[in-house]
Parts: structure tokens; C-alpha cells; sequence
């Protein structure tokens, strides 16, 4: 993947003429590759979602026994699972679930987590002791098995995974938020803001928020799909989203008991589960180059 | 020594989480752990003295503490054993499992991530990058399922399930390889690529060294600090991924025995797995920071 690095001189030229840093980013992130390969996957899994009602052409739930375990054929698409559900129609509204469980569990960790970080990086002394040794533990339980021990406590379900995968994510934006917050706690504008005597909650929101929005939006991105990927595990566990849902991982976990007669069952939605990962990856990936400040100097 | 008095720390911080656990359940811990299985006033009664919940918190605290310092993680609700004596059959196979995990991933993730590196800008470089995200993104229980459907059912060469021998523990290890060498190998690429533009580099060359002995002696050491850190935290995620793995492949293990447990409702067993694979992750990343000093003189702990 080639990626043209813009020269000093042009970029200062390019700013200058009136085009501000997000324009320079995006026109960046437009000529990575792998990026708007990404951006044009998850168009399409997004779309599939929102249009599901429209594509499908059986309802995803009810039951028909005359149509037990096809192949797949033009008439179903992905095939027919044994409840004779069609598969195609099952996971385009699977996709509902998986970016409906991504984009709110790591909404709500990108809020929490970030304020957090603003907090202890900004304040310092004692409260940051404290919130940060918090974060540590958290961070000691290893990879889903802090998801998972939440689950445990909660019970079984889509609604509590998606709070257990909400919470293991919080520990890297306090992380992150907390860095960034440190480091812009010392700039020039910060001071200016002080002097002309704006309030602590002004300064936080006003100035260093927007700052350092760049990297909370890519470890944003690339978090929802950790979380799809996560919470597609705990469902594939029999944890998350309970029969006769039409979850990506759960119809993984039915099709592995039919995995001889019936492969199509497991292999298209994983497929999907697949696409909208790697599709915010990529994304992710071209994000974080384009916002690298490196390359603007 | 202070790295490892943070880790003392931390760990009695986990092992304070791991006892809160039962005590942040909605409602009451026993009822709820009883419910599955449907229990009479009495034995929700006598289930929680035995497990001490009718006791002050801050002395269940001191005693779970005190039991847990002493390798004695109470009892399963379901069949009275011993939660230590159950994670004790459980836990090799899934460290087994772990570590084969590593070894794949580490050789997989630096051969990709070097043959990148050394052929940067090239189609090499684009099919190990294009792996390498590939690895990051696949669900392991789908790559398992698929690997079980080629290699076991279709082509019939290895075995899908059970376990023994190297043939059984292959796919698996397989699996949990690939999905986490794809972080190793993108940050070894960019490690790599950072270094060779390092002045000892153009000094090596001039001063007539082989590129072979350039690339392993000077570019690749250097390259290797924030890779063995990431094999570090790749520990984590493999732990977690044996979770899955172990479920897709129907092996022993720790996954089993905390999925059953949490469906189960089992809280005892959850919560000395939890605290035992927390541990476990703690004391691979203390290796591994340790490590590092014999990598990089540089790095020392005081």
C-alpha cells in the first residue's frame, strides 16, 4: 500500500489556502486504499442492515419445515438452516444486532472512558492515582475474560453483553484520553485559556477535547470492531443472544452442530462477521495515518 | 523489584474484584445461583453459610483473602470439589493449548512481518499486510469451524475433536496462531521499517557488513523491543481466545469450565477461574518485561 506523503512546503500552502486540517486529513484517508476498501465493505453491511426489511425475502424467525436444510439455490440465497429459516434473510438482520452491539457498547466506552481520562489527566495528584489504578485491574483480567466474568455476574443476553463489552473497553480510552490529556494540559492555548480565566469544565471540553478528538475517533473505529468480534464470541458461546435471535455468532454456534450436512449454516455469517471487522480495521488503519500529526510535522 | 511490587499490587487488586464479583450480582447471590437448579428456603439458607455470606463483608473479605493466599478457592455449589482441585485438572491443557498458540503466532507474525519489511512496497509486502489484517480480523471460531470443516471432514487428515496427541492439538493451535500473529506481524513491519532508516544501519553497511548479518544483528534486535512487548499482551488474548477454541474444538479446559459455570450459575468455580487466569496473564507479562532487559541492556529494573 503506497502512501504519498505530502511535502512540508505543499502542506503549508494547502493550509494556507483555507483548507483546514480535517479537509487535509480526509483527502488523505481518500487515497489510502485499503481504507476506502474498508469504507466501501461497510457501506455495504451497513445498508444490508438498514435495508433488511427490504431484502429479506423470508422473515427471519418463523419456522418452515418444507424448507428444511437446503443448499443454497437462487431461491435461498445462503440456503436454509433446520428450522427451514432462510439464511440469507437471517443474516442480513443479523447484521442489525452485531453494529447495533458495536457502535453502543463503544459509544457509551469512548464516553465514559475518555471522561476519565480528561479527568485524571487533567487534575492530576491523587484522583488520577486512583482512577488509574482502577484501569490497571481492569486491564489485569486478560482479553474477553473481563467480558465474560460480567456476564457471569449479569446472566445471560444480548442487553448484558453488550454492558460487559462496554466495560472492557472503557480501560483503553482512559488510557488513551489520559496520555493526550497530560501532554495538552501544557500547551500555550490551555494557559491562554486560563489566564483570560475560563473555568476548569470549559477548558476540558472547549479546548483540550477537540484536540484530541483525532485519536479517540481511530481507536474508536477500530474498538467497534473489537467489540462486534467480542460480542460475536460471547452469543457464539451461548452467553449473548439466545435462539431464535438472528445473531451472527449464535447462528454459528446452531450451525456447528451441522457443520457435515449443512456448511452454508456457518459459513456466510461468519463471512459477515468477517467483512464488517476487517472493514473497520482498514478504516481504522487509514484513520490513523491520515490523523498522524507525524506527517503534517 | 518495584515492577514486581506494582505487580503485588495489582494482584491484590484483581483479587479483591474477583471477591466483589458475587456481592455486585442484582439480588441475592444465592437465590440467583440457585434458581437454575430450583432449591428449597432451607438450602438457600445453609448455601449461604457455607459459603460465608452471612457474615459481615469485611470478614468474608479477610477470609476469602487468607483462603485464596492459601491455594483454597472454596467449593463448587453443584458438586462440592474443590475449585482448586477443578482448575488443577483444567488448567494444563488449556496453558498446553496457550503456549502452542504463542509458539505459532510468534513464528507466523515475525516471518510475515519481516518479509514485509525487507520487501516494503512490493506485492510481497501487500500479501503479508493483507494477512496480517486478515489474522486481526477473523472471528476464531469461525476459522476453527472452517478448519474443522476442510480439514477434518473433507479431507479427513486430522481429527476435529479430542485430544493427546500433536495431530489433535494442531487445528486449534492453529487458529488461535494465525488470529493473534497478525498484531505481531503489523507491528514488527513498522518496527522494521523504522529502524532501517536508523544512521547504525547506513554504518553497518558501509563498514562491509552482510545485509543478512545487518537485518538479524542490528535491525532486527532493535525491532524486537516492542514486538516481545506485544507478545505480552498477545498472551492475554490467547488466553482468551483458548476460551473459544476449547468450546469450537470440544477440548478440556479452563473454557469449559467456566462457560458451564456461568451458564450454571456456578459462582465459586467462576470466580477461581477468573482469578487464576488473571494471574496467569500477570506473570506472563512480568516475564516478559523482565525480558526485555536481557533484549536491551538499555532497559533496567530497579
Amino acid at each position: 500500500m503506497t502512501k504519498p506523503v505530502p511535502s512540508g512546503r505543499s502542506t503549508v500552502r494547502e493550509a494556507a489556502s483555507g483548507r483546514s486540517l480535517t479537509m487535509l486529513a480526509l483527502s488523505q484517508l481518500s487515497r489510502n486504499k485499503g481504507a476506502m476498501l474498508g469504507l466501501l465493505m461497510f457501506i455495504v453491511v451497513l445498508l444490508s442492515a438498514v435495508f433488511a426489511k427490504q431484502l429479506a425475502r423470508y422473515d427471519p424467525v418463523s419456522i418452515r419445515p418444507q424448507d428444511y436444510l437446503q443448499p443454497p439455490t437462487w431461491k435461498h440465497l445462503f440456503g436454509t438452516d433446520s428450522f427451514g429459516r432462510d439464511v440469507f434473510s437471517r443474516t442480513l438482520y443479523g447484521g442489525r444486532i452485531s453494529l447495533r452491539v458495536g457502535f453502543l457498547s463503544v459509544g457509551v466506552a469512548a464516553l465514559i472512558g475518555s471522561l476519565l481520562g480528561l479527568i485524571a489527566g487533567y487534575l492530576g495528584g491523587l484522583i488520577d492515582g486512583a482512577i488509574m489504578r482502577f484501569i490497571d485491574m481492569l486491564m489485569a483480567f486478560p482479553g474477553v475474560l473481563l467480558a465474560l466474568g460480567i456476564v457471569a455476574l449479569l446472566g445471560r443476553g444480548m442487553d448484558n453483553v453488550i454492558i460487559a463489552v462496554g466495560i472492557s473497553a472503557i480501560p483503553g480510552y482512559a488510557r488513551l484520553v489520559r496520555g493526550c490529556t497530560l501532554s495538552a494540559r501544557e500547551e500555550l492555548y490551555v494557559l491562554a485559556a486560563r489566564s483570560v480565566g475560563c473555568r476548569h469544565r470549559r477548558i476540558l471540553f472547549r479546548h483540550v477535547l477537540p484536540n484530541i478528538l483525532g485519536p479517540i475517533i481511530v481507536l474508536s473505529t477500530v474498538d467497534v470492531a473489537w467489540a462486534i468480534l467480542n460480542a460475536a464470541s460471547l452469543s457464539f458461546l451461548g452467553l449473548g443472544a439466545q435462539p431464535p435471535t438472528p445473531e451472527w455468532g449464535a447462528m454459528l454456534s446452531v450451525g456447528r452442530g451441522l457443520l457435515r450436512e449443512a456448511p452454508w449454516q456457518t459459513v456466510f455469517p461468519g463471512l459477515m462477521i468477517m467483512m464488517t471487522v476487517l472493514s473497520m480495521n482498514l478504516l481504522g488503519d487509514g484513520l490513523r495515518d491520515a490523523l498522524d500529526p507525524r506527517v503534517y510535522g | 523489584m518495584r515492577r514486581i511490587l506494582i505487580s503485588i499490587l495489582v494482584l491484590w487488586g484483581v483479587a479483591s474484584l474477583v471477591f466483589l464479583m458475587i456481592h455486585l450480582i442484582p439480588g441475592d447471590p444465592v437465590e440467583t445461583m440457585l434458581s437454575t437448579s430450583g432449591a428449597s428456603a432451607e438450602l438457600v439458607e445453609s448455601m449461604r453459610s457455607q459459603l460465608g455470606l452471612d457474615q459481615p463483608l469485611h470478614v468474608q473479605y479477610i477470609q476469602f483473602m487468607g483462603n485464596a493466599l492459601q491455594g483454597d478457592l472454596g467449593r463448587s455449589i453443584f458438586s462440592g470439589t474443590r475449585v482448586a482441585l477443578l482448575i488443577r485438572s483444567q488448567l494444563p491443557a488449556t496453558l498446553k493449548l496457550a503456549g502452542a498458540g504463542i509458539l505459532i503466532s510468534v513464528i507466523l507474525g515475525m516471518t510475515l512481518g519481516l518479509v514485509a519489511a525487507l520487501n516494503h512496497n512490493t506485492w510481497i509486502d501487500t500479501v503479508c499486510v493483507t494477512l496480517s489484517v486478515i489474522g486481526v480480523s477473523v472471528p476464531i471460531f469461525w476459522l476453527g469451524l472452517l478448519l474443522i470443516l476442510v480439514f477434518a471432514v473433507n479431507l479427513q487428515w486430522l481429527p476435529a475433536t479430542g485430544e493427546g496427541t500433536l495431530k489433535h492439538i494442531l487445528l486449534p493451535s492453529l487458529v488461535l496462531g494465525f488470529a493473534s500473529s497478525g498484531s505481531i506481524a503489523r507491528l514488527l513491519r513498522g518496527a522494521m521499517l523504522d529502524v532501517m532508516r536508523q544512521d547504525y544501519i547506513t554504518t553497518a553497511r558501509s563498514k562491509g557488513l552482510r545485509e543478512q548479518a545487518v537485518i538479524l544483528r542490528h535491525a532486527l534486535r532493535n525491532a524486537l523491543i516492542p514486538v516481545v512487548t506485544m507478545i505480552g499482551l498477545q498472551a492475554g488474548f490467547l488466553l482468551g481466545g483458548t476460551v473459544v477454541t476449547e468450546m469450537v474444538f470440544s477440548r478440556r479446559g479452563m473454557g469449559q469450565l467456566m462457560i458451564n459455570a456461568i451458564i450454571w450459575k456456578d459462582f465459586p468455580v467462576v470466580q477461581g477461574a477468573v482469578l487464576v487466569v488473571a494471574v496467569t496473564y500477570m506473570l506472563v507479562n512480568l516475564l516478559v518485561d523482565l525480558s526485555l532487559g536481557l533484549i536491551d541492556p538499555r532497559i533496567r529494573y530497579e
